[in-house]
C-alpha cells in the first residue's frame, strides 16, 4: 500500500507521515500532483487558515490531483483543515471556494462563554458507522481548531464532538472520509485511525 | 472536554533527561538519559502532552536541541510543547519546524511588546508566554535576573497582548518538592489560561490546581521523577475520578 502524504507546506506533514508508518504505509511524502494520482492512497494533512490551505493547494496544482484522485475512487483521508476544505466554503475566508467535494459551509463556533479556539482533548461520538472509524466512539482525540463544516447531506456526517453543542467532527462519502481532529497527536486512538484507513484502503 | 493536562517535563541537558533545583545550574541530577525513551514512556502511560525544555538553550539563549527535538517530535503521537532559549520568531519557526506544537517564550516575550505582539499574530494559541516569578517579581533570563516587574502588571499586558496562554512557574518551587504556589497561581489565572508549573508534589497539587479557575494544566518533573507519585495517580488525579 503506497500512501501519498500531499506535502504542501502545511506544518503537521511529519507527524502525519511518521504516524501512517507506524500504521504500517509505505508512505511517499510529496509535492509533486502525478505522484498523489498515482499513489494508491492519499492522505492530506492539515494546518491553519481555510483560505491559507486552500491558496497553497492551488498553487501546487494539488487542488486539480485532490479532484483526481477523489474521483479515481482512491481512499482518500483528510486531517484538521483538510475536511473543511473538502466543503465549498468558509466563513474564515470569505470568496475563497474550497474544493467542494461535500455540499455545505464552514462557520466559526459560536459558543457563549466558551474559548475559541477549540483546543485539547475531547471525546468523539460516531454517528454513521465508518471503517475509518471503527472502534473509536467515546474516545478522546486532540483538537486545535475555530471553525467547523456543517454538511449539507446527512448522509455526509459521520462523527460528531461536542463543544457547547454538537459539530461535524468526521464526515465523508464514497472513497472519501475526513476528521477536524488531529490523530497523529491523539496516541492510541490516533494511531488505531491510521489502522482503520489503510485496512479500509485495502479492501477498497 | 476534558479541562485539565498533567505536562510531564523533559529537561534537556546536552541530549539527556536532568532536573535542575531552582534552575540552578550548578544543581543538575540526571535520570534515565534517554529523552526519546521517555517521552514514548509518557505516552504510553496516558499523558496528553509533553513539555520539553532545552536547558542549553536557556543557557545559551537560542534553542540548541533542535535535532533532539525532531525525533522527541517524531517518536511520539501526542502534542509536544517546547520552551528554553525561544528569543525570536526565528526560533519559534525552527522549533514548530522540527516538530513542536507549542513554543514557550520567556524572557524576550517578556522584555520585548513588539515582538510579543508579532508573535501572537503568527502563532496564535501555539505560542505560550513563559511568566517565571520570585516572590512576586517577574524573573527573566534562564531565572537568573529579577526584572523589578510585578507579575500581575505583566499578565495584564500580556492578556491585553492578546497572548492566549501563560506558563506560570514559581521558581523558587521548582524542583523543591515546595508544593504548588496556588494562591498567585490562581492571580495570574484569573487574566489569562495558565498552566502552573514548580513545585507540583502529588495528588493533592493536581486537585487543588485543577479546581482554580482558568488554570488549564500543570507542568511536574520532579515528583515523578524522584518517584513519589505516578503520572497514572495525577492523571486520575486531573481526570476527576
Amino acid at each position: 500500500m503506497n500512501v501519498a502524504v500531499i506535502d504542501y507546506d502545511a506544518g503537521n506533514t511529519l507527524s502525519v507521515t511518521r504516524a501512517l508508518e507506524k500504521a504500517g504505509a509505505r508512505v511517499c511524502l510529496t509535492p509533486d500532483p502525478e505522484l498523489v494520482v498515482a499513489a494508491d492512497a492519499v492522505v492530506l494533512p492539515g494546518v491553519g487558515a481555510f483560505g491559507d490551505c486552500v491558496r497553497k493547494l492551488k498553487e501546487r496544482g494539488m487542488d486539480e490531483a485532490c479532484l483526481a484522485a477523489y474521483r479515481a475512487g482512491k481512499p482518500f483521508l483528510g486531517v484538521c483543515v483538510a475536511l473543511q476544505v473538502f466543503f465549498e466554503a468558509s466563513e474564515e475566508s470569505s470568496g475563497v471556494e474550497g474544493l467542494g467535494l461535500l455540499p455545505g459551509k464552514v462557520v466559526r463556533f459560536d459558543v457563549g462563554d466558551l474559548k475559541v479556539p477549540h483546543m485539547g482533548w475531547n471525546e468523539f461520538e460516531v454517528v454513521r458507522p465508518h471503517p475509518v472509524l471503527d472502534g473509536l466512539s467515546g474516545e478522546a482525540f486532540y483538537f486545535v481548531h475555530s471553525y467547523h463544516p456543517v454538511p449539507e447531506e446527512d448522509s455526509d456526517l459521520l462523527g460528531e464532538t461536542d463543544y457547547g453543542g454538537p459539530f461535524c467532527a468526521a464526515a465523508g462519502r464514497e472513497n472519501l472520509a475526513a476528521v477536524q481532529f488531529h490523530p497523529e497527536k491523539s496516541s492510541r486512538a490516533g494511531l488505531r485511525l491510521y489502522e482503520n484507513f489503510l485496512r479500509w484502503a485495502r479492501s477498497l | 472536554m476534558r479541562g485539565f493536562t498533567v505536562f510531564p517535563a523533559i529537561d534537556l541537558r546536552n541530549g539527556r533527561c536532568v532536573r535542575l533545583k531552582q534552575g540552578d545550574f550548578s544543581r543538575q541530577k540526571e535520570y534515565d538519559a534517554d529523552p526519546i525513551g521517555r517521552a514514548q514512556d509518557w505516552e504510553r502511560r496516558g499523558a496528553h502532552a509533553v513539555h520539553a525544555v532545552d536547558l542549553d538553550g536557556a543557557k545559551e539563549g537560542r534553542p540548541v536541541q533542535l535535532a533532539l527535538v525532531r525525533r522527541m517530535a517524531e517518536s511520539v503521537n501526542i502534542p509536544l510543547q517546547v520552551g528554553g532559549g525561544v528569543r525570536t520568531l526565528e526560533n519559534t519557526r525552527a522549533l514548530r519546524g522540527v516538530g513542536a506544537d507549542r513554543v514557550v517564550m520567556g524572557t524576550a516575550a517578556v522584555l520585548n511588546r513588539e515582538l510579543r505582539l508579532r508573535a501572537v499574530e503568527e502563532m496564535g494559541e501555539a505560542l505560550i508566554v513563559a511568566v517565571d516569578a520570585r516572590g512576586g517579581i517577574v524573573a527573566t533570563h534562564g531565572w537568573q535576573e529579577e526584572s523589578g516587574r510585578h507579575i500581575l502588571a505583566l499578565a495584564k499586558e500580556l492578556a491585553e497582548d492578546g497572548v492566549r496562554s501563560v506558563l506560570y512557574t514559581d521558581v523558587a518551587r521548582d524542583g523543591m518538592d515546595a508544593g504548588a504556589a496556588l494562591e498567585s497561581t490562581a492571580e495570574v489565572a484569573r487574566l489569562l489560561p495558565t498552566i502552573a508549573s514548580g513545585g507540583v508534589r502529588g495528588v493533592d497539587d493536581i486537585l487543588a490546581l485543577s479546581g482554580i479557575p482558568g488554570v488549564f494544566g500543570a507542568v511536574v518533573g520532579t515528583a515523578l521523577y524522584e518517584g513519589r507519585v505516578t503520572l497514572e495517580e495525577l492523571l486520575k488525579a486531573a481526570s476527576g475520578l
